[in-house]
C-alpha cells in the first residue's frame, strides 16, 4: 500500500517566550492509502492541533510532515493553498458550508477553485451526490436542510476532488446519535466503496469504533494505538472503552 | 448602570464603525456651516439680496433634514439588527423591555452627542471655508466670519431631531420583537432572486425610461428657454420621473444582473465566481431599495454640482452680453401719450452726478421712434390681439452704428432697406420679408440683420433699423444713453448713493397690481448699473454653487457611509466565509481579488449610472448654451462636467479604498 501521510518527530509550541505550551511532542506515525484512522484523546491532548498542522492550516514548530511524498514545511504560501485544494478534503464539526451558496454550489466549489471544466464538474457532482444521497438537496440552501444532511453535503464536498486525504474534525459533534450513526456509516462507505483515506478526530468511542485504526493522544504524544482487524464494531468499541478508561476516562462514553 | 453599559457599547461601536461616525460628524459639520451661513451677519451686511440667499439655504436644510433622517433611520435599524442577539441576551438575563429601550436611547443620545461635538468642531473650519468661497465668488475680500448662536441652536435642534426620528423605528421594533426573533432571527439567509430575467427586463425598461426622461428634460428646458415661460411644473415632474427611473433601474439591476449571472453555469463554475456572485446576490437583493435611493441621491448630487458651476458660466456670459456698459439710461414715460416724464432727472444733471462718482470715459446715445402703429406687429404672433401697448419701434441707422461700433461690430449701410433687431426668440421666427413699410413717403424693403445677435438694453420684443431720413416725421418716444466709466474699480456704497441721487418720485399708472389702471406714486430710477446686476448675479451664483456643493457633499457622504457601514458590518460573516475558502485551498491573492470584486461591485453599482449622468447633463447644458449664443463656452461645460465627475469619483475611490483595506485586513486569511 502507498504511504499517504507521514509524520516524523512533529512538535508544536504555542505561546511567547515566557509561557510556552507544547501541544505536540515529537509525534511520528504514518497513514497508508485507503486507511480509516481515528485520533482520540481528552480535551487538550493535541488532537485538533495535530489536524491543523496536517491540514496546513497551522505550521509545525519542528519535525517533518509529508503527504504523498510532498513535505509541507518546504512549501510556500501559494503552493500550500494549491496543495490543500488538490490533496485534502475537509469535514468540520460545524459543517462549514457557505450559507449563501446552494448545496450544489457548496459541493462543487473545490472543483470551481481548480477551474475544472463544467462537464467534469457535473460528472463528479453526480457521482458524489448519488453516493452520499444528497441529490435531492442540491438546489436547497444549507439553512433549509437538517444537520445530518448538511454534514453529508460537507462529506460530498470533501471527496469531490478525490483528495489524497480526508480530514474530519469532530464531524458528529453537532449531530444527535441517530444522525451521528448515519454519518459514520457514510464515512465507512466513503472508505470502503470510494476508497477514501480518512483521518478523523473524535473524543467519542462510538464514532472511533467505525475506524480501522485508532491513535490515542495524551499530552501531545501517542499514548496507545489500536487496530480493529477482523473484530466486530461492538468488540472494537469495548476495547476502545477499556483504553480510554486506562487513559484516564476523560473521553466521553455513550 | 445603563449609562455605563451604553458608554461601553458606544466606545465599542466607535471602533468598529469609525468611517460611519466620521461621516455622520461631517454631515453635522456641513449642517452647522450652512446654518451659520444662513444667519451670517457678514452676508447680511454685504449681500444685496440676503433674504433670498437665506431662504434658499433654509429650504435646502429642510430637504437635507428629511433625507438624512430617512437614511440614518435605515442605518440605525440596520445597526440594531446587527445587535439583535446582544439585546436578546440582555432580555434573557432579566432586563425588561423598558431597560433595553433606555439602554438603546442612552446609546443613541451618546452617539448623537459625540457626532454633534465632533461635527461642530469640524464645522467651525468648514464654515470659514464656505464663507471664503462665497466671498470669493461674490468677488469680495475674504475675512474671518463670526459664528451665529442661532446657527448653533438650529444645528443642535436639527441633529437631535434627526437622531430622534432615526431611532424611533428601532425603538418601536425593540418594543415589539420577540426574544426568539432577537436571538435566532439573524440565522436566516437571503434566498436567491426568482425570475432574474424579469428583473433584468425591468432594469432595461427603467433605463429606457431614464433616457426618455433625460430627453424630456432637455425638451422642457428648451421650451422654457425659447418661450420665456416661467411655469416649471412640467420640468419638476420630469425630474421626479427621472429620479424614479433611477431608483427602479437600480432595484431591478441589483436583483437581476447577479441572478442572471448565477444562471450561467459555465461562467459561475470558474474560480470563486459562484462564491462572489452569491455574496453579491444576498447583499444586493437585501439592499436593492436602498441602493436605488442612494443612486437617485448620487444622481441628484452630480446634476446639482454640474448645473451650479454651469450656472456660474451662464450668469457671467449673460452679464457680459446684457450689460456691455457700466451705466445705462432709458428715459421713462409718463401716463398715456408716450411723453417724457416731467418728474425725471435731466440727463445733464444725472451726468453731473455720475461725474462725482467716476469720470465718464465714453457716452453713446440713441432714441427709439414710433408712429404709434403696429404695422410690424401684424406679422407676428401678436397680430390681432388688440394690445395697444404693442406698437412698432424704429431706430436711426446712425444711432445703431454708433451703438454697435464700440461693441466690436462693423458699421452697417442701408439702401432703402430696413432690418429688424429681435430681443425675443419666439419673435425671431417671424417672417418680415414681405413687409413694405411706407415711412416718410418712401417704401422700404426688408433685408436680413447683418449680425445675428446684438442685444440691446431694451424691454421690447424688437425694433426696426431704418435709414435716418425714414424717422424724420416720427415721434421720439424714448431716449437711451450708455456710459463707460474711467475707473474700473467699483465702490458699492458710493454707487448706492449715486443710485439714490438718480432716483425720483413720480406718479405712474399701475399696470400689474391689484387695482390696475389706477395712478400710484413710486420711486423710479432710469439708470441701470452694471455693477449692481453683476453683484446680484454673483450672489446668486455664490449661493447656488455653495448650496449645490452642500447637497452634493452630504448625499455623497451619506451614501458612502452607508455602503462602508454595510460592508464593514458584514466582516464577521465574511471572515468565516473567506476562512472556509482558504481551507478549501484558495490562496491569499485569489481571496483578495474576490474581496476586491465583491466590495467594488457593491460600492459602484449605485455610483456608475449617476456619475454617467454627467454626460447627458453636459450635453444638454452645452446645447442650451449654444441656443443662448454662448457656443464658445461649450468647452468649459465639458470641462466642468468632467471635473465634477473626477472629483466625486476620487472621493468615492478614497472611501472605497479605505473600506477595502479595512475589510482585507480583517477578512483575508493567510497560512
Amino acid at each position: 500500500m502507498n504511504q499517504i501521510l507521514s509524520l516524523k518527530n512533529v512538535t508544536k509550541y504555542y505561546g511567547s517566550k515566557t509561557v510556552v505550551t507544547k501541544a505536540l511532542d515529537g509525534l511520528s506515525f504514518d497513514v497508508t492509502e485507503g486507511e480509516f484512522t481515528a485520533i482520540m484523546g481528552a480535551s487538550g491532548s493535541g488532537k485538533s492541533t495535530l489536524l491543523n498542522v496536517i491540514s496546513t492550516i497551522d505550521r509545525a514548530s519542528s519535525g517533518e510532515i509529508t503527504i504523498r511524498g510532498q513535505e509541507l514545511a518546504r512549501m510556500k504560501e501559494n503552493k500550500l493553498s494549491d496543495f490543500r485544494r488538490d490533496q485534502l478534503g475537509f469535514v468540520f464539526q460545524d459543517y462549514n458550508l457557505l450559507d449563501t451558496l446552494t448545496i450544489e454550489e457548496n459541493i462543487v466549489l473545490p472543483l470551481n477553485l481548480r477551474r475544472e471544466s463544467l462537464e467534469k464538474t457535473q460528472q463528479a457532482l453526480q457521482r458524489v451526490s448519488a453516493a452520499l444521497g444528497v441529490e435531492k438537496l442540491l438546489n436547497r440552501f444549507p439553512y433549509e436542510i437538517s444537520g445530518g444532511q448538511r454534514q453529508r453535503a460537507a462529506c460530498a464536498r470533501a471527496i469531490i476532488t478525490n483528495p489524497a486525504l480526508v480530514l474530519a474534525d469532530e464531524p458528529t459533534g453537532a449531530l444527535d446519535s441517530k444522525n451521528s450513526r448515519l454519518l459514520m456509516e457514510t464515512f465507512q462507505m466513503m472508505n470502503q466503496t470510494l476508497h477514501s483515506t480518512i483521518l478523523l478526530v473524535t473524543h467519542d468511542p462510538v464514532v472511533g469504533s467505525y475506524a480501522g485504526r485508532i491513535l490515542f493522544l495524551k499530552d501531545g504524544k501517542i499514548w496507545s494505538e489500536l487496530y480493529r482487524g477482523d473484530r466486530s464494531r461492538a468488540e472494537f468499541h469495548r476495547e476502545i472503552l477499556s483504553v480510554t478508561s486506562a487513559l484516564g476516562g476523560e473521553c466521553d462514553v455513550y | 448602570m445603563f449609562t455605563k453599559l451604553a458608554v461601553r457599547n458606544v466606545r465599542r461601536q466607535m471602533g468598529n464603525y469609525l468611517i460611519y461616525f466620521m461621516t455622520v460628524a461631517f454631515t453635522v459639520a456641513l449642517l452647522f456651516a450652512v446654518n451659520n451661513i444662513t444667519y451670517s451677519k457678514e452676508l447680511q451686511a454685504l449681500a444685496k439680496d440676503y433674504d433670498s440667499m437665506s431662504d434658499m439655504l433654509t429650504v435646502e436644510t429642510v430637504f437635507v433634514f428629511l433625507i438624512v433622517s430617512f437614511l440614518l433611520s435605515y442605518t440605525t435599524s440596520f445597526m440594531l439588527k446587527l445587535r439583535k442577539r446582544e439585546f436578546g441576551t440582555y432580555l434573557t438575563l432579566g432586563m425588561n423591555r423598558r431597560n433595553i429601550l433606555t439602554l438603546f436611547l442612552c446609546e443613541t443620545l451618546l452617539l448623537c452627542g459625540v457626532a454633534l461635538g465632533v461635527g461642530i468642531l469640524m464645522g467651525l473650519a468648514i464654515f470659514q471655508c464656505f464663507m471664503a468661497l462665497i466671498m470669493k465668488l461674490m468677488e469680495m475680500p475674504v475675512v474671518v466670519s463670526g459664528y451665529s448662536p442661532k446657527g448653533l441652536r438650529l444645528t443642535v435642534i436639527l441633529v437631535v431631531s434627526i437622531f430622534f426620528v432615526s431611532s424611533l423605528g428601532s425603538a418601536l421594533y425593540l418594543k415589539r420583537v420577540s426574544i426568539y426573533n432577537l436571538i435566532h432571527g439573524e440565522k436566516k439567509t437571503e434566498k436567491g432572486v426568482r425570475n432574474p430575467g424579469t428583473w433584468l427586463l425591468l432594469a432595461l425598461l427603467a433605463l429606457a425610461f431614464l433616457l426618455f426622461h433625460i430627453w424630456g428634460i432637455y425638451e422642457e428646458m428648451k421650451r422654457l428657454l425659447l418661450t420665456n415661460a416661467s411655469d416649471t411644473s412640467d420640468l419638476l415632474q420630469k425630474i421626479c420621473l427621472l429620479a424614479a427611473s433611477l431608483v427602479v433601474l437600480h432595484i431591478a439591476a441589483a436583483r437581476g444582473i447577479v441572478g442572471l449571472l448565477l444562471k450561467n453555469k459555465r461562467r459561475k463554475s470558474r474560480g470563486t465566481n459562484t462564491f462572489l456572485w452569491r455574496q453579491l446576490s444576498s447583499s444586493l437583493t437585501a439592499n436593492s431599495v436602498l441602493l436605488g435611493i442612494m443612486a437617485a441621491l448620487l444622481g441628484f448630487s452630480v446634476i446639482c454640482a454640474d448645473t451650479s458651476f454651469i450656472d456660474k458660466i451662464l450668469e457671467e456670459e449673460a452679464l457680459r452680453r446684457d450689460f456691455p456698459y457700466d451705466i445705462m439710461y432709458a428715459s421713462s414715460l409718463s401716463g398715456a401719450g408716450y411723453v417724457q416724464n416731467p418728474d425725471a432727472i435731466s440727463q445733464e444733471a444725472a451726468e453731473e452726478a455720475i461725474e462725482t462718482y467716476a469720470d465718464i470715459e465714453s457716452c453713446h446715445r440713441y432714441a427709439l421712434y414710433t408712429t404709434g402703429e403696429s404695422f410690424f406687429y401684424s406679422f407676428t404672433r401678436y397680430a390681432g390681439t388688440g394690445d395697444n401697448l404693442l406698437h412698432d419701434y424704429y431706430m436711426k441707422l446712425s444711432d445703431f452704428n454708433e451703438y454697435i461700433q464700440p461693441l466690436g461690430y462693423e458699421s452697417v449701410t442701408l439702401d432703402d432697406e430696413f432690418f429688424v433687431v429681435v430681443n425675443d426668440r419666439e419673435m425671431a421666427k417671424t417672417d418680415w420679408s414681405k413687409a413694405r413699410p411706407m415711412l416718410n413717403g418712401k417704401e422700404y424693403h426688408y433685408t436680413a440683420a447683418p449680425y445675428e445677435e446684438y442685444k440691446i438694453f431694451q424691454y421690447i420684443f424688437f425694433f426696426v433699423v431704418v435709414p435716418d431720413e425714414a424717422v424724420l416725421q416720427m415721434h421720439a418716444e424714448s431716449d437711451f444713453a450708455f456710459y463707460n466709466l474711467v475707473d474700473g474699480s467699483y465702490d458699492l456704497d458710493s454707487l448706492k448713493k449715486l443710485q439714490q441721487e438718480l432716483t425720483y418720485r413720480t406718479t405712474v399708472i399701475d399696470e400689474f397690481a391689484f387695482g390696475a389702471g389706477e395712478e400710484i406714486e413710486k420711486e423710479v430710477c432710469d439708470y441701470s448699473f452694471c455693477e449692481f446686476s453683476r453683484q446680484e448675479r454673483l450672489e446668486t451664483v455664490a449661493i447656488v454653487v455653495v448650496g449645490a456643493m452642500y447637497l452634493a457633499a452630504i448625499f455623497l457622504l451619506m451614501v458612502m457611509a452607508i455602503l462602508a457601514l454595510k460592508t464593514l458590518s458584514n466582516l464577521p460573516d465574511d471572515k468565516k466565509r473567506y476562512r472556509l475558502l482558504a481551507n478549501l485551498g484558495t490562496g491569499t491573492r485569489e481571496q483578495s481579488r474576490t474581496l476586491f470584486r465583491q466590495i467594488f461591485s457593491f460600492f459602484f453599482l449605485p455610483f456608475a449610472v449617476p456619475i454617467l449622468l454627467s454626460v447627458p447633463t453636459a450635453l444638454i447644458a452645452a446645447r442650451l448654451m449654444q441656443m443662448c449664443d454662448f457656443a464658445d463656452q461649450v468647452g468649459k461645460i465639458y470641462l466642468i462636467a468632467a471635473s465634477v465627475a473626477a472629483v466625486m469619483t476620487l472621493i468615492y475611490v478614497l472611501y472605497f479604498t479605505a473600506t477595502y483595506l479595512i475589510a482585507k485586513r480583517n477578512v483575508i486569511c493567510s497560512d
